[in-house]
Formats: structure tokens, C-alpha cells, sequence
């Protein structure tokens, strides 16, 4: 004889399903709606002019993002310049070295860096470089940026080279090999593929950051010539492209915010694809 | 040759210490920056900054409470519709899914989290808010009309708005969180369920939730860090207008907007000391709420638990 | 490991409603009187993938006895075990071919929910896991009131009646809403016995409750 409660448990059962269920479509159809739209409105767009040309004047159709486009890889570059040495060489730290409350604060700090809101990175910048530049530059939002990826970068190499078995640093160190040898030529360069994703990641992140560059890079309708001078980006570009009051605008922003979007995709799909190999991880 | 190696490997050591510790040269440089840029609107209005509505950049009173409530409003907005689903996702992918459609799932969310806010923003302007403001929220003043925070005029652009963006961008990182915590729940737990005849809802709910209430509390308070200092989408709909209004409908502004919107065009020294001491108290809330995150998250599972961003 | 309570037991009664069995729920078994074996296992062969860890199992577990199966470690005694209450279904990979009966009953059959048999047949772990969320009392309840109890006065009759079943009454009895991991862990593993006790079972299986603990606590459970 069953309980008698047994067919409202099932009830139950199947309910909590289908509630679950639809909450997990609730959560996928934003993404799959906003690139519905902006294939949609942006695609359209995306043409040779769009990659080649400048910015028209105000009022005046057509134009591209070329110097969005080439000032992102500017500022990315400087970023990783400033934020992967650090990061990395700070995760080593994390994971070879130190004493485990020193550690523990290091990370517990680093991590509340991780929460810091992106606007407020950009007005350190702001009163560090930009102020006493007396102007907005490219080197500035490089700086802000590459600050933003050190925490992540040394948390997530830190990650990996701790998954580094024991056992490799040890039969080195037994070899008579120098400790610091035994961790740059074995234990990160295991690590290697793991740190490099971790990288990108971390670089595919601040790709898309707008707030700190509002008053850093601060953006620029023409190319920048040197690096004191401000830059565009294509956050940004799109930014004021979205809240300004012409069309024409608002289109190159759809297109620019889909190149963006798949240029964020690609990178974090691939890289993940390209994990899969080496670290079967199961669910 | 052991002299080298032994100079290499203290030199290195030093190397990384320093790389290491410029976590706390960071922590340094932005307490500092932020506190001598707001001297001045500290030394002129004192703890009145956190109490006052105004905002006046004539007379030059400033004033940091209409941003507070905005900010505090627009983010519980937030937590309420993204906790809900958020959990219920990550018990579905983590519990109750058929295998075939959890990876598939878990890669879709994790896609999501690298969506840019000024992405999801563009698409809020042009997208999300005509809908809201044509099918929406006219139903919800038809339905809710006695309730205050449904009255007045529609816009579009509004808190309500504002705190629906935020959710679309917190819902993901606290599934991610949730998932994580989920599947660090032991499987004797879920085991002993089942062995005494528990259904898989019933086998959810009292070995796996129960047992990992602590951590999703702390994926909740995560998610709240992340939407306070959100900036971009919620910029781009909540309408920008600085005001204390009970509905849900009227335009807002969050402390993250007003110096992302204002910053570049402070004309006083005063004004541009404001908006730093804005930032201040952005910084504090976030600090305090991200540690107590970190802190939940930390105690109460191991190493199992990967560090979120 | 010889323990010394029997897997079937006469228990006091509590009123029940009797629907049309399908696959009867026995609320107070009496043992079965000849013929009808507790177990009827034929054929049993449980493969991992297509690594088969058991290979054509056959036997009877009469009811009202201890039956214990000895082994070399890793001869398959817990996949064994875990056939007979369908644990193996929570294994994506697992599947298997035979025949097991409890009293005359498929257990696999196709309509026969996984709930019901293991609401007969119930299991203790080699490692303790009591649920840490919540009281003693609670854990030892939790499947009676799963399956709808709500009365008091009778979820207190049968926590006293398992924990007494289970060795633990004495130590327990006057702090039986303290958190269960306040206990040790030879008092958790006894905790756990009581828990599946208190559904009573047709059939107890127990894997190697004891290992996990020093002897002390262990001749206790025994």
C-alpha cells in the first residue's frame, strides 16, 4: 500500500521540474533576445566602410568605427602589458610561495578588487593620471584596464597552478634544480595553457568595460597619434552612439555593438572549446 | 653555481612578493584618491552629504541621498526577480535536468556573464524599454493600481526599468555561483535521501538546499555587489532624473550613474568633489557588502569553490 | 560484522489505510512464514560502461535472518548491495540484467517507481551522513514524514522506538533537538541506523556501517 500522500509528492516532483525548467529559460532568453536583435539591427551594417572609415560628422550618414576598433587593441595591448606580468607572476606568489594567512589576505583582498565597481577604477585613473596630464589620454585608460585585469589574472593563475601535481616540483627540486627554475620551466609552463585562457578571459572582460574609459581614454571622433592623446573605444563609441538623438547613430551602434559582442563570444568560446581537451572536468 | 641558484631563487621570490602585494598598492592608490578628491565636499557638508536631496549645482549644495535610494531601490528590484530564478536554474541544471541538457545550459550561462553591460543596455533602450512601456507595465498599473508604487505617468525609462536590467545582469553570476555551490554538496547527502524513498524534488530539498543554504546566501549577497555598482545599462534606462518618488515608474538615478553621466561636466571644484565623495560612498557599500560575499562563500565550502568576479 | 537486530521486525501498530496493492507496503511486516524468500536474486550482472562488475549473481536472503556477505575489497559487495534497493539508477552509466524479487515482488518492473522499493528496502551507509541541517529527532523522522505523518505523538513513539532499535536512546534521549553532527561519529552512524529503521523496512541492508569507525563505537552498533 503506498503512502497516502504519494500521488501529491509526485505532483510535487513534476511541479518543481517545470518550474526549474521555465526559470532556466528565463535566464537563456535575454542573451538569446538581444543577439536575435542585434543580428537584426546590426547586421545590416557591417560592411568594409564600417571597419575602414572614421566617424562622420555629426548629422552627416555612413562612417565606420575604424579608430574604435583599432583603439580597443591599443588599450588592450597596454592593458595586458601592465596586468599580465603582474597577475601572473602574483599568482605564482599565491601558489609557490608565502605564508597561508599572508595568502589568505592577498586573495581575500584581491577578490574584493574583483567587486570594485568598474566606474570607480576609472576615477582613480582619473585623479592619478588624467589630472595631472591635464588630459585624457590613451595610456590613461590602458593604465585603468590593466589595473582592472591584475586581480582577476592572479587569481586565475594562482587556480591553475595550484592544479599542477605535487609530485612535478618535487622530482625537480630532487633533480637539484634551483626552486625558482623549477617553477618557471616546469610548473607554469604545465600551467601554461591554463594561465594563457585565464588571460584571455581576464582580457575579454575589461574588452567590453565602458564606465572607466568615460573619463580616461575618454574617446575621440578621429585617430589618436600618440598615446597622450584621448582614444576611441568601442564600448564607448557605442555608448554615445546609443544616447545620442540620430539614427544613423543608433545603427552604427547596433553594428558595433554585434562585432563587439561576437569579437567577446568568440574569444570565450574558443577558449573554452580549447580547455576541454586538457581538463576533463565533468559536472 | 649554488650562490646563483640561491640568489636566482630569492631574487625570483622577491619578484613575485612584490607583483603579489600590488593588490594592496591597488587598495592603496583608490582609497587614497578617492578620499583626497572628496576633501572638500567632505569638509563642506560632513555627514549631511548622506542625508541630503539636494543637488544643486548653482548654489552648489550637494547631496548624496536621492543617489542612495536610487541605487539601494534599483537593486532590490534586481535581487528580487533574480534570486528566485537564479536558484531555480541552478537547482534545474544541477539536480534535476536530464544530463544531455546540462552542459549545453551551463556554457549558455556562462556566455551570458560575458555579455557587456553597455550591450544589454543598447539593446535595453531600444528593445526592452518600448515593450515595457507599451505591454508592460500599463498591465502592471491596471493589476497593481493600489499599490503606490504602480501610479503616476509611464515613461519607460524608470527605476523599474533600471532594476530590471540589473537583474539580467546579476542572474547569471549568482546561477553560476548557485550551480558551484550545488555541486559541492556531498552525494552521501543526496544518497541517504534517497535510500529512504525520496523523490528527486524531495532528495533537492532536504540534502541539497538545506545543507547549502549558508553559500547561496552568499551567491545572493554577491549578486547584490555586482548590482550596486552597476553602471552602464542601468544609465542607459533608468532615466537619469534625480528625484524620491514612491512609483516604480518615474525615472531615477544611482549613484554608478550620476558620476558616470556628470563626471566629465563638473564645472566647480565643489561639484567634481561631490561626485568623488559619491564614488566614496559607491566604494564603501560595495566593499562591505562584496567582503561579507566573500566571506559567506569562503566558510562555507573548501577549496571546491572557484573565486568569482 | 555480525549485528544483532533483525532486518524484520514486529513492530507496534499504527492504523493504516489499505489502498489496492500493487506493490504492497507492508506498515508492520510480520515475517513470512516459509516459501516466499525476503530476496530472490537470478542472474544479477551489473555492468559500469561495459565494464561488468557483477557476473551472474544468484541467491536467496531468507527473511527474519542475518545474512552477510563476506569478500575480498573491491569483489563488488556495495554494487551488490546497491542493486537491491535501485541505487544504481542514480548512475548515469550503470545498468543491469537479471531478475530480483522482495516477497514475490519485480522490483524492476517497469511501472514499479524507484520510491517505493526503497521505502521497503532500506540502506545504511559505510559513512555516516546524517543531514546536518537538522536535529536529531528530525533526522530520525524525516522519512516518516516524507511519506505523511503528521501526528506528534506518534512521529515521538517512533523516534523513541528506532533510537532504542538503533542502541542510541540513552545517550540521546533528553537532548533529541540538538543538531545531529553534535553527535560522534559512532553516535551518527547509529543515528542513521534509526533513521532507516524508523520507515520500517521489509529488508535493512547495511554497508559496512562499521568500517569507518574505531572499535569501541563499533561494538556498540554490533
Amino acid at each position: 500500500m503506498t503512502a497516502p500522500n504519494h500521488r501529491w509528492r509526485n505532483i510535487k516532483n513534476v511541479l518543481m521540474q517545470v518550474i526549474t525548467f521555465t526559470c532556466a529559460i528565463l535566464v537563456v532568453t535575454p542573451l538569446i533576445l538581444v543577439f536575435y536583435h542585434l543580428v537584426q539591427l546590426g547586421f545590416s551594417s557591417i560592411n568594409l566602410a564600417f571597419f575602414t572609415q572614421l566617424p562622420k560628422p555629426v548629422g552627416e550618414v555612413g562612417g565606420g568605427m575604424a579608430n574604435a576598433i583599432v583603439g580597443t587593441f591599443v588599450l588592450l595591448t597596454q592593458a595586458a602589458v601592465l596586468g599580465v606580468p603582474i597577475g601572473v607572476l602574483g599568482g605564482v606568489f599565491l601558489s609557490e610561495y608565502g605564508t597561508s594567512r599572508l595568502n589568505w589576505w592577498i586573495r581575500f583582498a584581491a577578490d574584493i578588487l574583483n567587486g570594485v565597481p568598474s566606474i570607480t577604477w576609472g576615477i582613480v585613473v582619473y585623479a592619478l593620471i588624467v589630472m595631472p596630464m591635464h588630459g585624457f589620454s590613451a595610456l590613461a585608460g590602458g593604465a585603468v584596464l590593466g589595473m582592472m585585469m591584475i586581480p582577476l589574472v592572479m587569481r586565475t593563475s594562482e587556480e591553475v597552478l595550484q592544479l599542477v601535481p605535487g609530485g612535478y616540483r618535487e622530482a625537480a627540486l630532487a633533480l637539484g634544480i634551483a626552486k625558482w627554475k623549477t617553477i618557471v620551466q616546469i610548473v607554469v609552463r604545465t600551467a601554461l595553457k591554463g594561465i594563457v585562457t585565464g588571460v584571455l578571459l581576464a582580457l575579454a572582460r575589461v574588452a567590453g568595460e565602458t564606465a572607466p574609459l568615460l573619463f580616461t581614454a575618454f574617446g575621440n571622433r578621429f585617430w589618436a597619434h600618440k598615446l597622450t592623446e584621448p582614444i576611441a573605444a568601442m564600448p564607448l563609441q557605442i555608448f554615445v552612439y546609443a544616447i545620442s538623438p540620430y539614427d544613423d547613430w543608433h545603427r552604427q551602434a547596433w553594428a558595433g555593438a554585434l562585432v563587439l559582442l561576437m569579437f567577446m563570444l568568440v574569444i570565450n568560446i574558443g577558449v573554452r572549446f580549447l580547455t576541454r581537451d586538457r581538463f576533463q572536468k565533468k559536472t | 653555481m649554488k650562490r646563483t641558484g640561491q640568489f636566482g631563487d630569492r631574487a625570483f621570490k622577491w619578484l613575485t612578493l612584490l607583483m603579489a602585494l600590488s593588490i594592496f598598492v591597488l587598495i592603496a592608490l583608490i582609497g587614497l584618491e578617492l578620499f583626497s578628491g572628496s576633501r572638500l565636499a567632505l569638509q563642506k557638508f560632513g555627514w549631511h552629504f548622506l542625508v541630503t536631496k539636494d543637488w544643486d549645482q548653482v548654489n552648489e549644495q550637494f547631496g548624496a541621498l536621492t543617489f542612495i535610494f536610487g541605487t539601494l531601490v534599483s537593486s532590490a528590484i534586481a535581487l528580487i526577480i533574480a534570486v528566485p530564478i537564479s536558484i531555480a536554474t541552478a537547482v534545474y541544471i544541477t539536480e534535476l535536468a536530464p544530463q544531455w541538457l546540462r552542459q549545453p545550459l551551463i556554457m549558455f550561462i556562462e556566455l551570458l556573464t560575458a555579455v557587456p553591460s553597455v550591450i544589454l543596455g543598447l539593446w535595453g533602450i531600444f528593445v526592452m524599454v518600448p515593450f515595457l512601456r507599451s505591454d508592460i507595465f500599463p498591465w502592471l498599473q491596471k493589476v497593481f493600481s493600489f499599490l503606490p508604487f504602480f501610479k503616476g505617468p509611464i515613461y519607460g525609462v524608470s527605476m523599474l526599468a533600471g532594476g530590471v536590467i540589473v537583474a539580467i545582469m546579476i542572474i547569471p553570476i549568482i546561477t553560476s555561483v548557485s550551480r558551484e555551490i550545488l555541486r559541492s554538496v556531498p552525494g552521501l547527502q543526496r544518497e541517504a535521501a534517497y535510500a529512504l524513498g525520496a523523490t528527486r524534488w524531495e532528495v533537492t530539498r532536504i540534502a541539497v538546499l538545506s545543507y547549502a543554504k549558508k553559500g547561496l546566501f552568499g551567491a545572493v549577497i554577491l549578486g547584490l555587489g555586482r548590482a550596486l555598482g552597476e553602471t552602464m545599462a542601468v544609465t542607459m534606462v533608468i532615466g537619469n532624473t534625480p528625484q524620491i518618488v514612491s512609483s516604480l515608474f518615474a525615472p531615477g538615478y544611482t549613484l554608478a550613474s550620476v558620476i558616470a553621466n556628470e563626471f566629465t561636466e563638473a564645472t566647480t571644484d565643489t561639484y567634481l568633489s561631490a561626485l568623488f565623495e559619491i564614488s566614496l560612498v559607491l566604494l564603501g557599500v560595495t566593499v562591505v557588502v562584496n567582503a561579507l560575499a566573500q566571506l559567506l562563500l569562503k566558510t562555507f565550502a573548501g577549496p571546491g569553490v572557484k573565486p568569482q568576479h | 560484522m555480525n549485528p544483532t537486530m533483525t532486518p524484520e521486525e514486529e513492530k507496534n501498530t499504527v492504523p493504516v489505510r489499505r489502498a489496492t496493492p500493487v506493490f504492497p507496503i507492508q506498515e508492520n511486516p510480520a515475517p513470512a512464514t516459509g516459501g516466499v524468500p525476503a530476496l530472490a536474486v537470478k542472474n544479477l550482472s551489473v555492468y559500469f560502461g561495459k565494464n561488468q562488475v557483477l557476473k551472474n549473481i544468484s541467491l536467496n536472503v531468507q527473511s527474519c535472518a542475518v545474512t552477510a556477505i563476506i569478500g575480498p575489497s573491491g569483489c563488488g559487495k556495495s554494487t551488490f548491495l546497491r542493486a537491491l534497493n535501485r541505487m544504481h539508477e542514480l548512475v548515469p552509466e550503470a545498468h543491469m540484467t537479471g531478475d530480483i524479487r522482495l516477497f514475490g515482488d519485480d522490483i524492476y518492473e517497469r511501472h514499479i517507481e524507484p520510491v517505493i522499493v526503497r521505502r521497503r528496502v532500506g540502506m545504511v551507509f559505510q559513512k555516516s551522513n546524517p543531514f546536518p541541517t537538522m536535529s536529531i529527532a528530525e533526522n530520525v523522522t524525516v522519512g516518516l514524514r516524507l511519506n505523511g505523518m503528521r501526528d506528534k505523538k506518534n512521529l515521538a513513539e517512533r523516534t523513541e522506538q528506532s533510537l532504542r532499535m538503533g542502541a542510541l536512546w540513552d545517550e540521546v534521549k533528553d537532548r533529541l533537538h540538538a543538531p545531529a553532527i553534535s553527535l560522534s561519529g559512532g553516535q551518527q552512524q547509529r543515528l542513521c541506523i534509526a533513521r532507516a529503521l524508523a520507515v520500517q523496512p521489509e529488508v535493512l541492508l547495511m554497508d559496512e556501517p562499521a568500517s569507518a569507525l574505531d572499535p569501541l563505537a563499533t561494538s556498540k552498533i554490533e
